[in-house]
C-alpha cells in the first residue's frame, strides 16, 4: 500500500505537467502564431468566429445566413471565443475570415490606444480603427451596424433607490462594501478597463470578482454581487429589472458594433458588400436589446432569432 | 506444581456449554473445571471447537447456552471489556500494535486499567528481563524490528503485564518455525513453573499439548471426547478416534505387544567368510563396532567375529581368514517374537547382541543392548526428547 | 505572441499583488478549506462505512457519483441549485470533489488493519472507542493521509475553474489570459497552479511523515 502510495505521487507529477503543457499548448494554439500565410488557396467554405455571449452570436448568425443564402458559399459559425483579442487572433492566423466585434474594444484591446477625451467621439473611433486595420492587418471593417454596445455599471433597482444611484460616481462612497462583477477580460483591459475604471472614478470596492460573462447579471440579480460591469445593450438588463447608471465621467470610449473581413476575402467574394448593405446602421440599441433577450431570456437560439429577423426584414 | 486441593475453588467452570451457529453446534454440552495454576490445553482437528471454547471464555464469543464461571463469578454479569482485561490473551497472529513500541505494548493493559506510568515502565523493564531481552535495547523497539519468535515473547510478556491469574493462549506458537516454537514452549514451561499461572491453551499440535499439558481436553465436533492427563491419554486412548489422532508412534504400548521387527537395527554391519583379517579391522574401524556378522552370498547367517577374537587371531598368525576366526551362532531371534522374549536371549548372550534371522537363517538385523533399551524407552513414553528430570513427573511413573 | 521568461516576469510585476491575493485565494479558500471541510465529513463517515453497511453503500456511491459529474457541469448544477455564484459554489463543488478519495482511504485504511491486531486488541479489554483512537486511527493514517493528498492536488487544478463563477483564485489570470489571447497571463496563472500542486503534495507528504508513528514508516 506505501509503494503504491509513492508511484500516486509520480502519477501526480505526471499529470500536472501534463496538464501544463495542454494549457500551454492551448493557449499556443489560440494566438500562438503571427503572420499572415498569403499563399493559402482560397478556402472551399468561410468562417466567422464570435465572443460567447448573445450579441455578437445573432450578428455573426445574420452574416451566415445571408451569405449562405446570396453569396451560395458554405458558412461556418465558429462560437464561444473567450475575448475579442482571441477573436482577432483566430483572424490572424488565417482560419477565420470575419468577425463582429466593437470600435472601443479593438481600439484599446488590439491597436492599444489610450482613451482620452478626444477619443470619445464615435465617428472618429471608427474611423481611426478602419484605417488602422487596413493599414495593419489588411482587414476591412465595415460601418457600424448602428448600435453602441458599451460597458456600463449596473445595480439592483432595489439597491438603486436604496442608496439613490443615478450616475457611475453616485457609487463611490458605497464601494467598500460592495462586491463588483466583470467579465474575464475586463480587469486586464489597458485603457477601458477595470483599473482605469476605478482610477478615473476612485472606487475602492471591496471585491472584484472576475467570471463568465453570462453569470454576471444572475450573480446581481441573485445579489451575489452588487454591482455588474454589464453591456449596455445586454437583454437581461431589462429583464432582471437592473439599473445601468450613467457614464457620468465619460470614461468608456463608443463601442460601435462594426463588421471585420479579411479584405482578401473580400476581394474573392466582393458582393458581400453589397449582400451586407441591409444590416448596416439598421439596429437602435433598444431593437438588439430585444434580439439579445430571446437568447439570454427566453433562451431561444441565436440562429432562430437570427433567421426571424432577416424574415421578418424581407432579407431571406 | 499446585495441583487443585479439595478446598480451592477451580479458576474456571464450564458448565454445560453449547454454542450454536446456524443450527449446527460449534460447541456441544461441554463442561470443564480448571483448577487455579493448571495448564489444560484444548485439542483437536480443526473445527472441532476448540477455539470458540476459548473465546467464550473472555465473552468474544457468547455461548448459546451454558454458564462460565471465573473465580466463582458469572462472566455474562461482567462488563466483557472489563473481563478481559483480567485475562491474558495470546494468539497466533500475535497482533502486536505495528505503531506501538515494545514497551508500549506490553504496558498496554496495565494503561488501560489505569496503572500510573513509573509502574508500568518499571513492570515492563521486569517482563523484558524475564525472557532475556535487555529492557534497554528492547523497550523502544518496534514490532517490525523483532523476529517473529521475538515478537510472540512479546504477546506472550503483553498478556503477562497486567498480572492476569487466567491466561488464554490462542494456537500462540502455531505460525513460528519449529526451533523458535520448541524455545517458546520451554520458556513457557519455565514461566508457568515460576508463575502457576491457569491457563487455557489451543493447538492442533499434540506434541504441544503433551509437553505443556496438565490436562489435555481432546475435542472432536463440539464435543470432549477425552479429558485426562497426557499420559492417560496415552496410555489409554477413549476411542479409535483418539487413538488415530494422538498417532500410533506416540501410543504407550506394552513391550509384549511390541515385535522384534519393528526395533532392531535393520542393516548390520556384516562380514564374508573368506575376508582377510585385516580387511575385517578395518571395517570394524570404519563403522565403529565390535562385532561382525559374518553371512554367506544368500544373506544366511554364518557366524559372529568379535574383536576379541580378530585380535587374538592377528596377534597369533596363522589363521588369516574370517571364517577360521569367527565363533558359531548362538542365540538368534525372529523378527516376529515379542521384544520380551528377545530380551531374555540378550541378557544371556554375552556379546550383548542378538541377530535376528529369519526361518531361512537369513540375517535381517541385530538387536542390540543400546538399540533394545532406547527403542524401548522411546516406545513406552513417546515424544521423549525431554530434557530435565523436574517436568518428567509422569514419566518416570510411566517408565517404572 | 512571444513567451519567454523576462516576459512573464513583466507580467508578474504588471500586477504582483493581485498575483498574490489570488495564490492566496487559490490555496486558503479553494484548496484548505474545501479540503478540510471534506475531511472533517469524510473521516467519520468513512470511519462509520466500516461499520456499518447501510452507511458504506450509499456514501460511497454518492461519493463516486460527484467524481463522475465533469465539473463545469458541476458548478452550474451547484448555481442552479441556489448556491448562489462567486466563491461559495466553486468551495461547495471542491468540497464534493474531495470527499471521495478522502472517504474512500478512509474506508479502506481502518478496513486493512490487519485482522490479528484488531483481535488482539478485543480480546486484551480495549473498548471499541479505544479499538478507534488507539488502534485502526493510528495505523490507517498515513493511508487516509494520503487521501487527503490526493484531493488537495486534485482541487489545486479544479479550482482553477473557479475563476469562471466568480469564484477567484489562479484560474482569474488562466481565462482572462485565454479571453485576450495572452499567454504570459494565461501562464502566470497555469505554472504556480502546477507548483502549489507540486509543492501541496511534497508539504503534505512531509506533514503525513511527520505524523505517521515511527512504528509504521517504511
Amino acid at each position: 500500500m506505501f509503494k503504491r502510495r509513492r508511484r500516486h505521487t509520480g502519477s501526480r507529477v505526471l499529470a500536472v505537467l501534463v496538464l501544463l503543457t495542454l494549457t500551454a499548448g492551448f493557449t499556443a494554439a489560440c494566438g500562438g502564431r503571427t503572420g499572415r500565410d498569403e499563399s493559402k488557396p482560397a478556402p472551399a467554405k468561410l468562417v466567422i468566429a464570435s465572443q460567447n455571449y448573445a450579441e455578437p452570436q445573432i450578428l455573426s448568425e445574420m452574416v451566415k445566413q445571408l451569405l449562405e443564402a446570396k453569396l451560395g458559399v458554405t458558412v461556418e459559425h465558429k462560437r464561444n471565443f473567450q475575448g475579442s483579442t482571441a477573436v482577432h487572433q483566430a483572424l490572424e492566423t488565417g482560419d477565420v475570415q470575419m468577425y463582429n466585434s466593437y470600435t472601443g474594444t479593438q481600439f484599446t484591446g488590439i491597436l492599444g490606444m489610450q482613451v482620452t477625451d478626444e477619443w470619445k467621439d464615435r465617428r472618429k473611433v471608427y474611423e481611426y480603427v478602419r484605417d488602422k486595420f487596413h493599414e495593419k492587418y489588411g482587414i476591412k471593417v465595415f460601418e457600424p451596424y448602428g448600435f453602441n454596445n458599451t460597458y456600463t455599471l449596473a445595480v439592483r433597482r432595489a439597491t438603486a433607490e436604496k442608496l439613490n444611484l443615478k450616475r457611475a460616481s453616485d457609487l463611490v462612497p458605497h464601494a467598500p462594501e460592495m462586491t463588483v462583477a466583470t467579465d474575464p477580460t475586463f480587469q486586464e483591459r489597458k485603457g477601458d478597463g477595470y483599473d482605469d475604471l476605478a482610477r478615473t472614478y476612485g472606487f475602492k470596492f471591496k471585491k472584484v470578482a472576475g467570471m463568465a460573462y453570462d453569470l454576471m447579471y444572475q450573480a446581481l440579480k441573485a445579489g451575489d454581487v452588487d454591482v455588474a460591469v454589464a453591456y449596455s445593450t445586454d437583454g437581461r438588463l431589462p429583464a432582471f429589472d437592473l439599473v445601468a447608471l450613467e457614464d457620468d465621467r465619460h470614461f468608456f470610449p463608443p463601442y460601435d458594433a462594426v463588421f471585420f473581413i479579411k479584405e482578401e476575402t473580400l476581394r474573392q467574394f466582393p458582393r458581400i458588400e453589397e449582400i451586407m448593405k441591409p444590416l448596416i446602421g439598421a439596429f437602435t440599441e433598444e431593437e438588439i436589446a430585444k434580439l439579445n433577450q430571446e437568447v439570454d431570456v427566453k433562451k431561444r437560439e441565436p440562429a432562430e432569432v437570427a433567421r426571424e429577423y432577416l424574415t421578418q426584414k424581407g432579407l431571406l | 506444581m499446585s495441583l487443585p486441593g479439595k478446598s480451592v475453588p477451580p479458576a474456571v467452570i464450564l458448565e454445560r456449554v453449547s454454542k450454536v451457529y446456524d443450527g449446527s453446534y460449534a460447541v456441544r454440552d461441554l463442561s470443564l473445571e480448571i483448577a487455579r495454576g493448571e495448564l489444560v490445553v484444548l485439542i483437536g482437528p480443526s473445527g472441532c471447537g476448540k477455539t470458540t471454547t476459548l473465546k467464550m471464555i473472555n465473552r468474544l464469543i457468547e455461548p448459546t447456552s451454558g454458564r462460565i464461571y471465573i473465580d466463582g463469578r458469572d462472566i455474562s454479569t461482567v462488563n466483557p471489556t472489563k473481563l478481559r482485561r483480567e485475562i491474558g490473551y495470546v494468539i497466533q497472529q500475535i497482533g502486536l500494535f505495528p505503531h506501538l513500541t515494545v514497551a508500549q505494548n506490553i504496558g498496554l493493559v496495565p494503561y488501560l486499567r489505569g496503572v500510573p506510568r513509573a509502574q508500568r515502565e518499571e513492570r515492563v523493564d521486569a517482563l523484558l528481563r524475564l525472557v532475556g531481552f535487555e529492557p534497554e535495547l528492547y523497550r523502544d523497539r518496534y514490532p517490525r524490528e523483532l523476529s517473529g519468535g521475538q515478537q510472540q515473547r512479546v504477546g506472550v510478556l503483553r498478556a503477562l503485564a497486567a498480572d492476569p491469574d487466567l491466561i488464554l493462549m490462542d494456537e500462540p506458537f502455531g505460525a513460528l518455525d519449529p526451533i523458535t516454537r520448541e524455545q517458546l514452549q520451554d520458556e513457557l514451561k519455565r514461566l508457568q513453573n515460576t508463575f502457576h499461572k491457569t491457563i487455557v491453551f489451543v493447538t492442533h499440535d499434540m506434541d504441544e499439548a503433551l509437553k505443556l499439558a496438565d490436562r489435555i481436553v481432546l475435542m472432536r465436533e463440539g464435543v470432549a471426547v477425552q479429558v485426562g492427563s497426557p499420559e492417560e491419554l496415552l496410555r489409554s486412548p477413549a476411542d479409535e478416534f483418539v487413538r488415530e489422532f494422538i498417532g500410533k508412534r506416540r501410543l504407550v504400548r506394552h513391550p509384549e505387544e511390541v515385535a522384534v521387527g519393528e526395533i532392531m537395527v535393520a542393516a548390520p554391519v556384516t562380514g564374508t567368510p573368506r575376508m582377510g583379517a585385516a580387511e575385517a579391522f578395518q571395517k570394524m574401524q570404519r563403522h565403529q563396532v565390535n562385532t561382525l556378522l559374518v553371512v554367506d552370498e544368500q544373506g544366511v547367517l554364518l557366524g559372529i567375529l568379535t574383536l576379541r577374537a580378530l585380535q587374538k587371531g592377528i596377534r597369533e598368525g596363522g589363521r588369516s581368514r574370517v571364517e577360521e576366526l569367527m565363533e558359531p551362532v548362538g542365540a538368534t531371534a525372529h523378527p516376529q517374537e515379542t521384544v520380551l522374549q528377545a530380551a531374555r536371549s540378550l541378557a544371556a548372550n554375552r556379546a550383548g547382541l542378538v541377530p535376528v534371522v529369519d526361518e531361512e537363517g537369513r540375517l535381517r538385523g541385530v538387536l542390540t543392548n543400546a538399540s533394545l533399551i532406547s527403542t524401548l524407552v522411546e516406545v513406552l513414553w513417546p515424544g521423549g526428547e525431554e530434557n530435565g528430570t523436574g517436568h518428567g513427573k509422569g514419566r518416570a511413573r510411566a517408565a517404572g | 505572441m512571444e513567451v519567454t521568461l523576462a516576459t512573464l516576469w513583466q507580467t508578474y510585476l504588471a500586477r504582483s499583488d493581485k498575483f498574490w491575493a489570488l495564490a492566496q485565494e487559490h490555496l486558503l479558500t479553494l484548496v484548505v478549506l474545501p479540503v478540510v471541510l471534506a475531511a472533517l465529513v469524510s473521516i467519520p463517515l468513512g470511519i462509520l462505512a466500516t461499520r456499518y453497511r447501510w452507511i458504506q453503500v450509499p456514501s460511497v456511491a454518492f461519493a463516486n457519483l460527484m467524481q463522475t459529474i465533469p465539473s463545469l457541469a458541476l458548478l452550474a448544477i451547484l448555481i442552479a441549485l441556489g448556491f448562489g455564484i462567486g466563491n461559495k459554489p466553486a468551495i461547495v463543488a471542491l468540497f464534493l470533489y474531495s470527499l471521495l478519495p478522502i472517504l474512500r482511504n478512509t474506508y479502506t485504511g481502518i478496513l486493512n488493519v490487519d485482522s490479528g491486531i484488531l483481535e488482539a486488541a478485543r480480546g486484551m479489554g480495549m473498548s471499541a472507542w479505544q479499538i478507534l483512537t488507539l488502534v485502526e486511527f493510528p495505523i490507517a493514517f498515513p493511508v487516509i493521509m494520503a487521501g487527503i493528498r490526493t484531493a488537495a492536488v486534485i482541487c489545486v487544478g479544479l479550482a482553477t475553474l473557479a475563476a469562471f463563477i466568480g469564484g477567484g483564485g489562479l484560474g482569474d489570470f488562466i481565462i482572462t489570459g485565454l479571453g485576450m489571447a495572452n499567454n504570459n497571463l494565461t501562464l502566470l496563472g497555469a505554472i504556480p497552479a502546477a507548483a502549489m500542486a507540486l509543492m501541496l503534495d511534497w508539504v503534505l507528504g512531509k506533514i503525513e511523515q511527520w505524523l505517521t508513528p515511527r512504528g509504521l514508516r517504511l
